[in-house]
């Protein structure tokens, strides 16, 4: 955690989560690791354990909330939800993401033509 | 901010979210392990697999953790511990820093205490910052009014907003038949204690109506000490009567303990209201302007030409703009003072004078601007205290870097970064200044009474150690981490780690500079430090065998006041007579005589003079002037230098006469001859001129230091006898049995006049230097600390300089040169360097005395004797403090030395 590209990373992985628990609504930590894997059709394979950390820092932030439930096949598991100032922070974020996407996809589409 | 809560609250239940995050991981792993089961995988390989996915688990429990808390406080936590371990490990060095500490910091407490007690704190009463004093733009004026402007203000501004009150006032007071004392008292007006807000702790305090002119009530309220002293309890001072001045007073209240006065350094037993002022015959400690056109009215309380009330103001929200309003009052005494000038040039400057209101949260006070000087001059002894602390500090902890420089090596080679490491010595550092303030604390505590005591002898001052000297400390012990760390952090900013793993300090010359610097400065500083307790004392010593102009030994002095006794003025002559024939009657007693000012009793009269020569130069407009019996100059043992001494001829129906002293004839009359000159009081030549007869050499009477002023005396037999109040007795022999002798007669004769302040001559010189002998001492004991200190600092800095050059001794002795060279060489050194040292605090003593308040504090300048005399111990010291590096050096085994290599 001491180095760049690891801070970016980050970035990108809150916005992950606030997504998954946007679509799938309770969810606990495997259960999101899961769903990202499946979505991006494996191109993002986590290291399932930094996601731990990054939850916890969302709850500090009060952007995620989180309760002990039982999983589905009947074993307790802690269940993390979007809270409002959560959602909020998620539009902010994929705009945020879309802008900057959009930008570097130009820089990258960029063949000399123009200018 | 959120964030930030949440992230303390989860730092303190770290093990709940550790516990949490452990059942979340192994419920992940669990349901990874179930999925590749699902996927047909074996237990082995789905155990595997779930590993590989999830990713270090003890890393994520890791982040996790970090997360829940603050890295840099986990750090610190465990630096702290590190370094407290790392202080035990040494504790005789540990426990010397903090000795040497808890001495520089305990005196800085001390002093700050004082200052804070003399200087700083406000009244004890509600919201002092909206008290604000009347000065004036005078300096040397007193800020007094006369009662009528303080009515005005009174008017001008919203109710009780307005604190008057006299000069103090020294009255006769006796409790039914018992024996009769002098105390301090005050006059204050009507609304003091309620614009002060103080509250009385039994009965009441003064009020509008106790203080009516020419009609006012004969209460007082008195001071809780002196009630208690006197009464038992506040309670039972209520309601009793005493005698003032031989005036039934009834005592109708007590003031609460924590307020005791308005002025810091005066004790005031006993407050009347202003209107009692004709009945109490109290008529000094004021500015009285004497016009030709008419008299003065003898009730002050409605003589504008009398100014006697200094006056605190109240601002309260509504009151009218300070400054203009106190103009506005003051327009009135002006104009009817103004009426009786003559001199067009003095109306101007009168009519031009103002009164600046400035904020006064602390009160006024005359012992502040006297204890300037002290409280500066010991402020800087401790300001040299605290650096000698510093660099001492620094210099052992430099020595505790340096021979932990393997450990410093093995954490910096292990990735400690070298700021970890330099913090690590500050922590320490921190720990230890933290333990020296505490016990610098307590020595304060201790010492902080006695030093007052010593300081301010009989002056009544509030003191004590509270939040501000706590937070002083603080602040005083972090700055000494601070300074003590740099030299050591410098240090181990420039350990190589493979180089100190090695066991070599490889570090170049500059740590032995540091070191040197660090010897070179304290020997500075305890010379300077010699040169200017011994420049004090000497100082002090010329002082008091200088020639006072007096005889010093075989003169018994005392005060008096026969008005306060009851006393109408016509009796006086009679008074002074009967207390004359009782002294003469006692076996050893020569002659007796009295004046009205007497010598270094404290008290001046002056007044302004016109001379009728019109050859003779005026230099400046006031005079002092003093009346006495006959035989006086005799008695005392002035000298009398030309023309003839006051004969019982010079009596009410003769021609007026003066003698003047040497400065007023050298001043005035320069190269004429005085004897015959006149001058008088009026602008015109009248009836009531003095001629002069004599000239009488110089004598202080105002203060041993002081020039003697330009005065002159007049014959009581012409001035009146009734303002009489200082006694003078020659005699032979012995001091006791004639004071005893005298005691018993006067009591005898006068019963009701209380005599005070027995002392020879000898005695009121002491007295009167006694603030600059309390200095001296207390000079003395501070900078015999920091010549202790300088001590042990340079013995320890040079024994860090042998051990820096351990190798190179080892080296030189390897190759030959003899233990005794090698002894007399580390010898030469510290030499040097106490020269050197030596040195500077003599181009520090010159230079110093050069700035105006040091030289105010001094009293002058500092000779040079002191000062070489100074340098000689610091060479002195140096060669002892060497001797023992010194044969350390010379026993180096260089065999041992070179193979620890």
């Amino acid at each position: 955690m001491t180095d760049r590209s690891d801070e970016v990373l980050q970035g990108t992985l809150d916005l992950l989560i606030l997504k998954t628990l946007d679509v799938l609504g309770e969810q606990h930590g495997f259960g999101i690791a899961r769903r990202i894997e499946q979505v991006s059709a494996d191109v993002l394979a986590l290291n399932q354990g930094t996601l731990y950390p990054a939850l916890l820092r969302l709850s500090q932030q009060g952007l995620i909330a989180s309760a002990w439930g039982t999983s589905a096949n009947n074993r307790r598991a802690r269940f993390y939800s979007l809270t409002k100032k959560g959602r909020a922070r998620l539009a902010d974020e994929i705009a945020l993401w879309q802008r900057v996407s959009g930008a570097v996809n130009n820089i990258v589409a960029d063949t000399g033509a123009a200018g | 901010m959120r964030s930030l809560l949440a992230r303390i609250r989860d730092l303190f239940r770290r093990p709940k979210v550790a516990r949490d995050f452990d059942e979340e991981m192994a419920f992940h792993l669990a349901e990874l392990e179930r999925v590749q089961l699902e996927r047909g995988a074996s237990p082995e390989e789905a155990r595997q697999a779930a590993a590989l996915e999830f990713g270090n688990t003890l890393r994520a429990r890791e982040n996790v953790r970090e997360q829940a808390g603050f890295a840099s406080w986990d750090e610190l936590a465990g630096d702290v511990k590190l370094a407290w371990r790392g202080i035990l490990r040494r504790p005789a060095m540990a426990g010397s820093i903090v000795v040497i500490l808890a001495l520089g910091l305990g005196a800085a407490a001390t002093i700050h205490g004082l200052i804070d007690s003399v200087f700083l704190r406000p009244l004890p009463v509600p919201d002092p910052e909206q008290i604000h004093a009347i000065t004036s733009s005078n300096r040397n004026d007193s800020p007094r009014l006369s009662r009528g402007t303080v009515r005005r203000l009174e008017e001008f501004f919203p109710a009780n907003s307005v604190a008057a009150f006299n000069g103090g006032l020294r009255c006769t007071v006796q409790i039914g038949s018992g024996e009769a004392s002098r105390n301090n008292t005050r006059m204050v007006n009507g609304s003091f204690f309620t614009t002060l807000g103080v509250s009385a702790a039994a009965g009441r305090l003064l009020a509008p109506s106790d203080d009516v002119p020419g009609s006012p009530t004969d209460v007082a309220v008195v001071g809780h000490r002196w009630a208690v002293e006197r009464f038992g309890t506040a309670a039972a001072a209520v309601g009793r009567e005493i005698s003032v001045n031989r005036i039934p007073i009834e005592i109708v209240g007590v003031i609460e303990p924590r307020f005791r006065e308005i002025s810091i350094g005066t004790k005031t037993d006993i407050w009347f209201a202003t209107a009692l002022q004709p009945r109490l015959r109290a008529y000094g400690n004021a500015s009285i302007f004497a016009g030709d056109d008419r008299g003065n009215n003898a009730d002050w309380n409605l003589e504008e030409r009398v100014s006697w009330m200094q006056v605190l103001l109240r601002k309260r929200v509504g009151s009218p703009p300070l400054q203009a309003t106190v103009q506005r009052a003051w327009e009135v005494q002006r104009d009817d003072m103004a009426v009786a000038l003559e001199d067009p040039r003095e109306k101007e400057a009168f009519m031009h004078r103002s009164w600046p209101v400035v904020p006064a949260p602390a009160g006024m006070s005359h012992f502040r601007e006297e204890f300037k000087p002290t409280g500066m001059l010991l402020g800087g002894v401790v300001a040299v205290l605290l650096i000698l602390v510093c660099s001492n500090v620094s210099g052992l902890l430099l020595v505790r870097s340096m021979s932990r420089h393997r450990e410093i090596g093995v954490r910096l080679a292990l990735g400690a970064g070298s700021l970890r490491v330099v913090r690590l010595g500050f922590l320490e550092a921190v720990i230890l200044s933290g333990l020296g303030a505490l016990a610098g604390f307590v020595l304060a505590l201790w010492l902080l009474p006695a030093t007052v005591k010593l300081l301010a002898p009989g002056q009544d001052i509030a003191f004590g150690l509270g939040l501000r000297a706590v937070g002083f400390m603080g602040a005083l012990a972090l700055l000494t981490a601070v300074l003590s760390t740099l030299g050591p952090g410098l240090w181990i900013a420039r350990v190589e780690p493979l180089r100190a793993l090695s066991g070599n300090r490889g570090l170049g010359r500059a740590p032995v500079r540091l070191g040197r610097a660090l010897v070179v400065a304290q020997f500075a500083i305890a010379v300077t430090l010699v040169a200017v307790a011994t420049a004090l004392g000497t100082e002090l010593q010329r002082s008091l065998s200088a020639d006072p102009g007096f005889e010093r030994e075989q003169v018994m002095t005392a005060l008096f006041d026969a008005k306060s006794a009851g006393y109408k003025d016509e009796d006086a002559p009679a008074v002074i007579e009967r207390l004359q024939s009782a002294a003469g009657e006692i076996p050893g007693v020569s002659s007796s005589a009295f004046s009205v000012s007497g010598l270094l009793a404290g008290s001046q009269t002056n007044s302004g003079l016109s001379f009728r020569d019109p050859r003779v130069n005026v230099p400046r407009s006031n005079y002092q002037h003093d009346s006495v019996s006959l035989e006086y100059f005799d008695t005392v043992g002035m000298h009398f230098l030309i023309g003839r001494k006051f004969l019982p001829t010079d009596s009410a129906t003769t021609g007026k006469v003066a003698i003047v002293n040497a400065t007023f004839a050298r001043e005035i009359f320069r190269d004429i001859d005085p004897i015959g000159q006149r001058f008088g009081y009026d602008a015109t030549p009248s009836d009531g001129d003095f001629t002069v007869i004599g000239v009488v050499a110089d004598a202080r009477m105002n203060g041993v230091r002081e020039r003697p002023p330009a005065l002159f005396y007049t014959p009581a037999a012409q001035s009146g006898m009734e303002n009489l109040s200082f006694l003078a007795v020659r005699f032979n022999g012995a001091g006791e049995p004639i004071l005893a002798n005298l005691r018993a007669a006067f009591a005898k004769v006068e019963p009701g006049i209380v005599f005070t302040s027995w002392k020879t001559l000898e005695a009121r010189m002491v007295e009167d230097l006694s603030g600059d002998l309390a200095t001296t001492k207390l000079a003395a004991i501070f900078g015999g600390c920091a010549i202790l200190l300088a001590g042990a600092g340079i013995a320890g800095a040079l024994g860090y300089l042998v051990v820096l050059r351990q190798r190179e001794l080892a080296l030189r002795m390897a190759i030959g040169a003899a233990p005794g060279d090698v002894q007399r060489g580390v010898l030469l050194d510290a030499l040097r360097l106490g020269a050197i040292g030596g040195g500077i605090g003599l181009v520090v003593i010159w230079v110093v005395p050069l700035f105006p308040v040091v030289e105010a504090a001094l009293h002058g300048r500092p000779g040079l004797l002191p000062a070489f005399l100074a340098a000689i111990v610091a060479l002195v010291t140096a060669t002892i403090a060497g001797w023992i590096p010194a044969r350390r050096a010379s026993r180096i085994d260089p065999l041992v030395m070179l193979k620890a290599e």
